[in-house]
């Protein structure tokens, strides 16, 4: 059985700015901020790229550079598995309207900043890494895929891994055949051993079979106990079916991991550390 | 790494359906590239583009996936056995322990684009294209994993030219950690207007037939396709995935580092993994698309890594530039020339560039070979090297 360790956590979106604040909300410590705020410009750009960078970028950045620092691990030596159900929806949006014109004119920096790996581009030339660096996809899903991926690949390189996982609110009309009305991203860093920044143990293994298709919505074991505000959240954005792992996290308990919309094959153990 | 047997594979593109077609097109020095006539697009270039997708009706229970390219999908899937060959590992390994890993870039984007072309209003897409699973990157794997009732862990890798190279290496470490016993890879990418205007913008296309390596190349032509393969750790092939290098170039968003240090690095790493010296490569299939920067950066890489020339070609002038399901047609190409023998030219390709003279293949070659190594490298930097072997499992 496989086992990973967490030891740096990052988090934006939905009422919840960064991990202290969100931890301190998943405790039932202090409210969740009602307030939208724009999502951060890329800090880790040049200026002139951090101004016209896409949206997911923006979102992805922040909450690596915040995983990062926490398990106190250069951005540069880690592999990285990027995921998103459904990837830049605003350049989706852009390109189609674009398309549907006779005679099409495509700006060339929205094409190539069009593709699902943009942000883990943007990441390795921000970063200055040359370490392998993925895009997944797993659509509802997209959470716990891009995490085996990036367990697996932590074991395959035997280093820590860098996941991130974000979603961006889809904009009409995209809107309607899209699973995204907030936007969310949540990063992980991934060790292969336990450090003094490791806050939980995850140990994959098959699964039972716990989680139905016919329950959409049951991403995660455990779900019930997450507090009532932030219930909505997790229906709203495919990347916060990590919520109830996060709140597991936040309040030093077990909590296990299943897939949701298309059977589960594995579930993950979460186990607090340190 | 320990090597896996490539226990089958498959791939389809404008270059025929099948192994067995693909072969024949490549024998004969035959290209699937015609002038550009798809439809909703006006571009002066040359494309490969697959027959028959027009005519595909997926069975009812599949009719919420419907779209070019999952169409393409249930082409590739119908060739060469490969769904027998599936029932056969899911039988062994049972359907929980068969992982599935596909590449794409376009994924089914091309649906989005006509719902858009046929939208009515600015708050809702035409009823036939309000099926979410159609909209998004995962689509086609969504719809393998019902067609091919796998329940393993499965995942969608989308690194633009690089996606169906990637998902060995994803498939290698899935089975390291112990997270399933077999995987089927693959990768579908369907022409779409995304990509044919999306490269006419960064003025990448060539108007004419593709000429990698020519010293008058200018520019690629899309194409694409679909492939899959299957990975065990044990079987009766004597065809092995022997190795995987990926990295990043961490330079630049369209354009490789001018070095291609990032290339060098990924060919390196696979050597590495596949525990073979540089001279044990007997044929390099580049990612050669014919444009003039990434030609020359392929080839500033290969002369690194190979200071004694290697035999290399670029078989994009018979398939187009497949783009997300680049990697998956040519690890079939690569598997097809070491089973049957055979080092296939650069076609279209009659001067070649000087730095790579004693490199590129101008002739098909018959010749028994023993590891060959696959190139893909796509946007964001993003770069994969892959080894495959034949004869005894080493190691």
């Amino acid at each position: 059985m496989t086992k990973i360790y967490i030891d740096g956590i990052g988090i934006w979106g939905g009422g919840l700015f960064g991990w202290p604040e969100a931890r301190s909300v998943l405790r039932a410590e202090t409210a969740l901020q009602s307030e939208e705020r724009p999502i951060p410009a890329a800090a880790l750009l040049p200026p002139a790229e951090r101004r016209r960078s896409p949206a997911t970028v923006r979102l992805a950045l922040h909450v690596g550079a915040e995983a990062c620092a926490m398990a106190q691990l250069a951005a540069a030596d880690l592999p990285s598995v990027f995921t998103s159900a459904q990837g830049d929806t605003e350049i989706t949006d852009y390109m189609c309207r674009e398309l549907a014109h006779t005679e099409a004119a495509i700006s060339p920096t929205k094409f190539h900043n069009s593709v699902h790996n943009a942000a883990s581009g943007y990441w390795t030339i921000a970063t200055g890494c040359r370490q392998s660096s993925s895009a997944v996809s797993g659509y509802l899903d997209s959470f716990i895929c891009g995490l085996i991926e990036a367990a697996a690949v932590a074991v395959g390189e035997n280093r820590p891994s860098l996941l991130v996982a974000y979603d961006i609110a889809a904009p009409a009309p995209l809107s309607t055949v899209c699973p995204v009305t907030v936007s969310f991203g949540l990063a992980l860093v991934l060790n292969v051993a336990a450090t003094p920044q490791s806050v939980a143990r995850l140990s994959f293994g098959p699964s039972d079979g716990g989680a139905s298709p016919a329950r959409p919505d049951a991403g995660v074991a455990g779900a019930d106990s997450l507090p009532e505000s932030l219930q909505p959240l997790r229906m709203a954005n495919p990347i916060a079916r990590a919520l109830p792992l996060l709140q597991a996290l936040a309040n030093r308990r077990r909590c296990r991991l299943e897939g949701s919309s298309f059977a589960a094959p594995l579930s993950v153990e979460v186990e607090p550390w340190n | 790494m320990q090597s896996l047997h490539l226990s089958a594979y498959t791939a389809s593109c404008a270059a025929g359906h099948g192994k067995d077609a693909l072969w024949q097109a490549l024998q004969q020095q035959r290209s699937g590239l015609r002038r550009n006539d798809f439809p909703h697009c006006g571009l002066s270039t040359h494309i490969g583009r697959m027959h028959g997708v027009e005519d595909v009706a997926l069975p009812k229970e599949f009719a919420e996936w419907d779209c070019r390219n999952n169409r393409l999908a249930w082409i590739g899937l119908g060739q060469d056995g490969f769904l027998d060959s599936v029932a056969r590992a899911r039988d062994r390994h049972g359907k929980k322990r068969v992982a599935l890993v596909l590449g794409t870039s376009t994924a089914s984007i091309g649906s989005t684009e006509e719902a858009y072309r046929l939208r009515e209003n600015e708050t809702e897409l035409p009823a036939a294209y309000r099926r979410p699973v159609i909209h998004t990157p995962h689509s086609l794997t969504g719809f393998v994993r019902q067609y091919l009732e796998l329940e393993g862990p499965f995942l969608t890798v989308a690194t633009a030219c690089s996606s169906s190279a990637r998902v060995f290496a994803s498939a290698a470490r899935l089975l390291q950690a112990g997270m399933a016993d077999a995987a089927v890879v693959g990768g579908v990418d369907s022409l779409c207007l995304s990509v044919l205007y999306g490269f006419n913008a960064l003025e990448l296309m060539s108007p004419e037939p593709c000429r990698p390596f020519d010293v008058l190349r200018n520019g690629i032509n899309i194409g694409e396709a679909a492939g899959f393969a299957l990975l065990e750790r044990e079987s009766a092939s004597t065809l092995f995935f022997e190795g995987y290098g990926e990295s990043s170039d961490a330079y630049h968003m369209s354009s490789p580092h001018p070095e291609g240090l990032g290339a060098r690095q990924a060919m390196e790493a696979a050597l590495q993994r596949a525990e073979l010296s540089p001279d044990a490569i007997d044929y390099v299939n580049l990612h050669g698309t014919a444009t003039r920067v990434n030609d020359e950066v392929e080839g500033k890489a290969i002369v690194g890594m190979f200071p004694r020339p290697v035999a290399c070609s670029s078989t994009k002038a018979w398939t187009g530039h497949a783009l997300g399901a680049a990697g998956i047609l040519e690890a079939a190409i690569s598997a097809l020339c070491l089973e049957r023998g055979m080092i296939p030219a650069t076609l279209n390709c009659t001067e070649a560039e000087p730095l790579l003279a004693d490199y590129v293949q101008m002739e098909n070659r018959e010749r028994t070979l023993e590891h060959v190594m696959s190139n893909s490298f796509g946007f964001g930097g993003n770069n994969c090297s892959l080894i495959f072997g034949q004869g005894m499992r080493r190691g």
